[in-house]
């Protein structure tokens, strides 16, 4: 971000600063209505949302949906699950991923490019679910937490973010550093990781949310439910109210799906409210991490 | 000077022993590329064979390249694929520019209070699911949603515009959503390396009388212009790979011919119907291009610019 | 004795031996039983059966670790029955799930709800066990539940090595119908339309009465409740008569050939007359775009004069919706549900798939099949329906064994609980443990109605359908009837169920037959042509439309899948009457 002070106030920059608040305005509006939208579904009664016509604020409002879903047992187990899944993912793939990058930033080191081109192309190709899953219970990653974090330890989306972050740090910090003797690994956590703070930042929310919404590894490696996380019990849930509404839309179904559908919690609002559940903790946590990347960093300072 | 065989080899080990230290490390990553990467790829071996899970596979049920032939047999594989190709072509470029462009705009703000509220209502679109977006654009662009209202009010069309059920709105319609569900996310990056701009050159443009405008040209642009070029490359390897999830939910029968591209198609017409090998066939010819995709392009930037990802 | 002697005798023995064993083999064993029978029939066998089974259809909140109530029914089939079963269930799409376990070699003893191409594959693979055997000996339940339809899912050569998940008819409701608000109806002194002609009349008048809704916005003929649009080609032409099979919508021809919909003239009258509501504005121009809670949105907020489309959406947009969230609602604002018969051929509106879609088969990692049979033979008695759909009997229970052995069901099924309005039947079951290791369902199988199978289907405990203990519904007090079963007195009023049994119908493509993709095609394009069809402004457009249906659909393969299709009802007569194996 310029500092302020360097920048003349002049007309034409207010009339460009007085547009572009009204854009961004705006733009938030049509960003964060569906969004509010959903929120007021979730606090309002399930058949009356079946009515249609909720635009600003609740019409019936209740807590029932929020109260069914954390009446299900196993909620507080499965936000452990997440919370663990979550630190531990993101810790160990940024450190991992940022130690490989390095590597393949240092240009003396002979490999380094193959290196980059070896891990850039698993990006873009798979062997498959199945045989990936075959692998798998070779490797006895059924059923463990491990499965979570140490199959996409390395990622080559940020491996090739921070290798361009670090590439555009100037050579004669890690040069002097070699000169006094420094282990690369050393060199790694004492320099390295101080200055990537702010793409450290960035990438650690994304990595973080793709662990906390993550629900399709847990379904196939770890089924039997003891590990589900957040993200898993609320689609167990969401799947069980859709599935009325799926037998619904068969025209010759009995009676059975038209009794559940006596049940005032209906699978448009479990939605909204499992989204809630789902989204409001990032928002919440996120501006402790936008921070670090909106702050801007002197390279000056460090050189000296 | 002529190191002679002997020379060569004191090269390498001089060298070995200097990178010692980074060959330990690389090791340890190449182990995990091996166990979690290169070991499962053996199976796209499938695509060459009439492959059901739980039979083994036998030379008899060798295909050769019949499953990515059939793709280009079916009846609408030209439309398919100048479908994928469009819908990524407008996701490349408008979809590509506008979280740079409000980045930018993010950066001129003053206020920081209201700039990390934006920032931070931005990216809610991401956790939207595509059913909600899909129900919602439905609701609004309906012959009796507001935006046909609105026109109608305006004047600007005597009867609703049918969005939804007139194929030629339906890119349109695409790239937007995709826009709004994903603008803010990707604002994330370049905001961080917007934040990683050495706050000196500022100061410098300064002195030398640069004015706003002229920041962003010479001095912000410039300088994120690597990560930029980086993400740009990195995206052009996923040109193929769009999701079916949002065509599906917002396609309707009277616009299929704008809506099927190469992943609703391997999903309706693969997966739904049990045909594995065919879908992992395609899934191979995506990635074999998308690679040769991303190799282009790299030689293409390092030769016309000076960035190179590689 | 030289070696070659003793080699020689050693042979003989082991010879002997193994076809003595292979003897012992092809009899089924007896299974050990304690002498003892529980009160549900069941005769206590002396080892634990074991049994570990995947059911497909249900979903992981079900999961036994957090069900309490299977809890308390696993101790019971422990100490009652010395069963113990485990129930697998995944929340992942069941043939996903079910390739992963033929790809790892790892599946459990029994796997209940497979989709019947999926059934298929584990039989061609080797890994279904063969049920000939073990139903002549232990199965003779089973073999009563499905009669002669037990030779639909025999393989080429007559074994059987799969069962469905649920065998039994249809409950007899409805089914599709034309429905039209009736106090709008009643408001405007109409008669009850009977016929296609008087519907659009009535549908007509309606909404020139009824322009608006509450907020002003504008009042439909009817929309397209789900399924973009095929409702409205699908009603009517059942109400001509024509048959709903698997591939699509068919006329059976005098000669019992069969010919798809577009190609006869009753389906171009259908597009015409689903034109004539188009043209004159009284179908919702968003139809296409409605998904359910779009389409009940639409309905309950009364932006509709009627529905084609099925029984159920009149429900579950209106009459539920409106009876509880309005104050001072009366029974007669809901949608009425109408059927009639529009020429000599009968409606066929409901279809009965005796068979369904479902299949059980018992694996070949099943350590005793024959027991496990058994257990399925006790699950069709009339106690294990009991046990299977309303949990372990009680006096706080859903239901009690009288003296005589009789099932007694609680009277709060009809009437409900005159002490908690809001109680519901379904919560009072579940609680009580239903529907829990079924794994062969005798569906709603009459137990005593072989005279006259189309008059009221029912077990003798349905929790659906209670005709067969009070087979005069009206006798029933309207005051003190439940939600869900109030909506049936009136479905009832003006409409007659008809319904037609189409197992014969049945076809499955496994994934490399031609015709799974062509049945693709053909339905995308059915539905795109179908709907700009009845979009069409003038007659003229129509007809240019409908024309290009017809040629659309034929150049995709449609002479090859109707050829299918007539193979294999053909093939299915064979087997019903046994004329197949000649």
């Amino acid at each position: 971000m310029k500092q302020v002070n360097y920048i003349k106030r002049t007309p034409s920059g207010t009339i460009f600063d007085i547009v572009n608040v009204s854009l961004l305005v705006a733009l938030s509006f049509l960003l964060l209505y569906p969004f509010w939208n959903q929120l007021i579904i979730s606090l309002n009664d399930g058949l009356d949302a079946q009515r249609g016509g909720l635009y600003f604020w609740p019409r019936v409002f209740t807590l029932g949906n929020y109260e069914y879903i954390f009446k299900t047992a196993g909620m507080l187990r499965a936000l452990g699950w997440s919370v663990l899944r979550v630190i531990v993912g993101t810790s160990t793939k940024l450190f991992a991923t940022g130690m490989l990058a390095y590597i393949t930033t240092v240009s003396y080191f002979s490999f380094h490019r193959q290196l980059r081109k070896m891990f850039l192309i698993t990006m873009y190709i798979s062997g498959g679910m199945i045989p990936i899953y075959l692998w798998m219970i070779k490797l006895h990653l059924i059923e463990t937490f491990t499965v979570y974090w140490l199959p996409s330890l390395l990622g080559a989306y940020e491996m090739m973010i921070i290798a361009s972050y670090i590439a555009s740090l100037p050579d004669a910090m890690f040069e002097s550093a070699r000169m006094d003797g420094a282990k690369e690994f050393k060199i790694y956590l004492n320099i390295v990781l101080p200055l990537c703070v702010p793409v450290f930042a960035a990438l650690g929310v994304m990595v973080a949310v793709g662990h906390w919404n993550s629900w399709f590894d847990i379904m196939i490696y770890n089924p039997s439910g003891n590990y589900d996380t957040l993200q898993m019990e609320l689609r167990n849930i969401l799947i069980q109210s859709d599935k009325v509404k799926k037998l619904m839309q068969d025209a010759t179904v009995g009676s059975d799906a038209v009794k559940s559908a006596a049940a005032r919690i209906t699978s448009q609002s479990m939605r909204a409210a499992t989204m809630m559940i789902v989204t409001i903790p990032i928002v919440a946590v996120y501006p402790f991490f936008q921070k670090y990347f909106v702050k801007g960093i002197s390279i000056g300072a460090v050189k000296g | 000077m002529n190191h002679g065989a002997i020379g060569k080899y004191a090269l390498w080990r001089r060298r070995l022993g200097r990178e010692r230290e980074l060959w330990f490390w690389s090791g340890l990553c190449i182990i995990w590329w091996v166990i979690f990467f290169l070991i499962p790829i053996y199976g796209i071996v499938y695509s060459f064979f009439n492959y059901t899970p739980g039979r083994a596979l036998t030379w008899d049920r060798f295909v050769g390249l019949k499953n990515f032939i059939s793709f280009f047999q079916s009846r609408d594989a030209w439309k398919i694929i100048r479908n994928t190709l469009v819908i990524s072509g407008l996701n490349m470029t408008v979809g590509f520019m506008a979280p740079i462009i409000l980045a930018l705009q993010l950066d001129e703000l003053r206020h920081g209070l209201f700039k990390k509220t934006v920032q931070t209502i931005s990216y809610m679109p991401y956790f939207v699911s595509w059913v909600v977006v899909a129900s919602l654009a439905i609701a609004l662009l309906n012959s009796d949603g507001v935006v046909n209202e609105v026109i109608i009010k305006l004047g600007l069309s005597d009867k609703a515009i049918p969005f939804l059920t007139e194929g030629k709105y339906f890119w349109g319609l695409i790239t937007v959503l995709n826009i709004w569900k994903t603008v803010g996310w990707s604002t994330i990056l370049y905001m961080s390396a917007i934040a990683g701009i050495d706050q000196n050159l500022y100061e410098a443009g300064a002195v030398d009388g640069i004015n706003r405008w002229g920041m962003v040209r010479y001095i912000t642009l410039p300088s994120i212009m690597p990560t930029i070029v980086l993400l740009f490359i990195l995206s052009i390897g996923n040109f193929l790979n769009l999701g079916y999830e949002q065509n599906l939910l917002l396609g309707q029968s009277t616009t299929r011919e704008y809506w099927e591209i190469i992943d609703t198609y391997v999903y309706r017409y693969g997966i739904q119907l049990g045909r594995y090998s065919f879908s992992i066939a395609i899934g191979l010819m995506k990635s074999i291009i998308g690679i040769a995709l991303v190799f282009i392009a790299n030689g293409i930037a390092r030769k016309y610019t000076q960035y190179s990802i590689m | 004795m030289t070696m070659k002697r003793i080699l020689g005798i050693l042979l003989t023995v082991t010879l002997l031996l193994t076809s003595a064993s292979f003897a012992v083999a092809e009899e089924v064993g007896d299974i050990e039983l304690t002498g003892e029978v529980n009160q549900y029939g069941w005769a206590v066998p002396k080892e634990t059966l074991k049994i570990v089974y995947y059911s497909c259809d249900d979903d992981a909140t079900d999961q036994q670790e957090e069900n309490e109530r299977l809890e308390e029914v696993a101790q019971i089939m422990k100490d009652e029955f010395n069963i113990e079963i485990t129930k697998l269930i995944y929340s992942q799409d069941s043939t996903e799930r079910l390739n992963m376990m033929l790809a790892s070699d790892d599946y459990p003893d029994v796997i209940v709800g497979l989709t019947d191409a999926m059934a298929n594959t584990f039989i061609e693979q080797g890994r279904a066990v063969e049920l000939t055997p073990y139903l002549e000996k232990y199965g003779q339940n089973v073999l009563a539940t499905y009669g002669e339809y037990i030779n639909l899912l025999r393989e080429d050569d007559g074994s059987i090595y799969k069962l469905s998940s649920c065998a039994g008819n249809t409950t007899d409701v409805m089914g599709r119908d034309f429905s039209i608000r009736w106090d709008w109806l009643q408001e405007a002194g109409l008669d009850v339309p009977d016929s296609f002609a008087s519907y659009h009349d009535a549908i007509a008048t309606l909404v020139a009465q009824h322009p608006t809704n509450e907020n002003g916005e504008k009042v439909y003929g009817f929309s397209a409740f789900t399924l973009e649009g095929a409702e409205l080609y699908t009603t009517p032409l059942l109400f001509l008569g024509f048959y709903n099979a698997p591939t699509g919508i068919y006329k059976l021809n005098d000669d019992d050939t069969i010919t798809y919909w577009v190609d006869t003239d009753e389906g171009r009258e259908v597009a015409h007359y689903i034109n004539g509501f188009w043209q004159e504005g009284l179908i919702d121009p968003d139809f296409q775009t409605k998904d359910y809670d779009t389409s009940v949105a639409f309905m309950s907020s009364e932006r509709v004069a009627g529905n084609i489309g099925t029984w159920w959406h009149n429900f579950t947009g209106g009459y539920q919706i409106w009876m509880s969230t309005e104050d001072n609602y009366t029974d007669d604002k809901r949608m009425a549900n109408l059927t009639w018969e529009e020429t000599d051929a009968t409606p066929n509106l409901i279809t009965n798939n005796y068979i369904r879609s479902n299949r059980v088969i018992i694996t070949d990692k099943a350590s005793d099949p024959a027991a496990i049979m058994r257990y399925f033979d006790w699950q069709q008695s009339p106690l294990g329906i009991a046990f299977n759909s309303m949990g372990p009997a009680g006096e706080d229970k859903a239901w009690t064994i009288d003296e005589n052995g009789d099932i007694k069901v609680d009277e709060k099924y009809w009437y409900g609980d005159p002490d908690d309005p809001q109680f519901l039947w379904d919560d009072f079951e579940e609680n009580c443990g239903n529907w829990n290791y079924v794994m062969t369902n005798p569906g709603y199988t009459p137990v005593n109605r072989e005279d006259n199978p189309s008059e009221g289907w029912a077990s003798p405990v349905a929790t659906v359908n209670m005709w067969d203990l009070t087979p005069d519904y009206s006798l029933l007090d309207p005051d003190r009837i439940s939600i869900g079963n109030l909506m049936f007195l009136y479905g009832m009023e003006n409409s007659t169920t008809y319904l037609t049994d189409m197992t014969a119908w049945n076809t499955t493509f496994s994934s490399e037959d031609e015709e799974a993709i062509i049945l693709q095609d053909v339905n995308d394009a059915l539905l795109t042509d179908w709907c700009n069809c009845i979009m069409a402004e003038t007659d003229e457009e129509c007809d240019e439309l409908y024309d290009k249906m017809v040629s659309d659909l034929h150049s995709l393969g449609l002479d090859q899948l109707v050829e299918a299709q007539q193979e294999t009802v053909s093939e299915n007569f064979a087997k019903l009457d046994g004329s197949y194996w000649d």
